[in-house]
């Protein structure tokens, strides 16, 4: 009895850590500079936040088959969602959109230079 | 041969798991899918090193609970960023991949995009180079050390001399 309160405690933990996890990767799409910087912001949302709710679920799950498809579920995020992320960011890399960069924390953003 | 066996009993294990009807009729038919994907599999040249990487099943957990860190590292760093966007200094840095394989580099790659904070923009194969959009100078550090470089090759060198 005692272990099974314990999992659950962890397990809602992990869902709500998760749940805001998404929250600020929401927060970074629309706070961040350019199209590359608001990328990062997603990337909190299907590794972090996804993979919190995930593992908060697989606690949570009531018998074996359930935490199956849900590890499975999380391979299939951990190779689709990087491919896409890449599949966007060299489209726009290609498309010529130019990075603001940040040589310094102290310098101004400047655009261009690629590479 | 032994990768039909190997796959067969894979695919097997994987309808186990998900199919949930245990009567022998079933379980039958299920192995006996099993086993015609992967005779179609081996007839379609897909059953290679590169299809069916047997090796890496064995060493996949302790990279994948270190990459687990990485991600919960560099998540907290993001989330820093986005709560104060003016510490943002995207950098475009290239990093050097010792991968040999085209498996390892996109490996490589996709662990970089994994790891949020660093996207990869562009994988140069011929020079063995990803160009990486970092989200400040430590994300790019991080992913320059070579630490992760390490890690994908050992995935990936055992499986070159391996089987």
């Amino acid at each position: 009895m005692m272990v099974e309160n314990i999992v659950t405690v962890i397990a809602i933990f992990s869902l709500g850590v998760g749940s805001l996890g998404v929250l600020f990767g929401a927060l970074g799409l629309l706070r961040l500079g350019d199209v590359y910087q608001r990328m990062h912001g997603a990337g909190i949302i299907d590794t972090g936040g996804a993979g919190l709710i995930l593992f908060g679920l697989l606690l949570a799950s009531p018998d074996w088959t359930v935490s199956v498809r849900l590890v499975l579920i999380g391979l299939l995020l951990a190779l689709t969602s990087p491919t896409a992320t890449h599949a966007i960011a060299r489209a726009a890399h290609f498309a010529g959109v130019k990075p603001l960069l940040k040589t310094s924390p102290d310098a101004p953003i400047e655009k261009g230079a690629d590479e | 041969m032994r990768s039909v066996y190997v796959s067969t009993i894979l695919m097997f294990g994987l309808w186990l798991a998900l199919s949930g009807h245990y009567t022998p009729l079933l379980l039958a038919l299920g192995a006996l899918s099993a086993l015609g994907v992967s005779l179609l599999a081996k007839r379609m040249n897909v059953l290679d090193e590169e299809g069916l990487p047997i090796g890496i099943l064995f060493r996949l957990p302790r990279v994948t609970l270190w990459i687990i860190w990485e991600i919960l590292k560099s998540n907290l760093g993001v989330i820093r960023v986005i709560i104060a966007p003016s510490k943002a200094a995207p950098q475009l840095v290239t990093v050097l991949a010792g991968q040999h394989t085209a498996a390892g580099l996109v490996t490589h790659a996709n662990f970089i995009t994994l790891t949020p904070g660093t996207v990869s923009v562009q994988v140069d194969e011929d020079r063995n180079e990803i160009i990486v959009h970092g989200l400040t100078q430590e994300f790019c550090n991080a992913t320059k050390d070579g630490s992760m470089d390490a890690k994908v090759s050992l995935l990936e060198k055992r499986t070159v001399s391996g089987t």
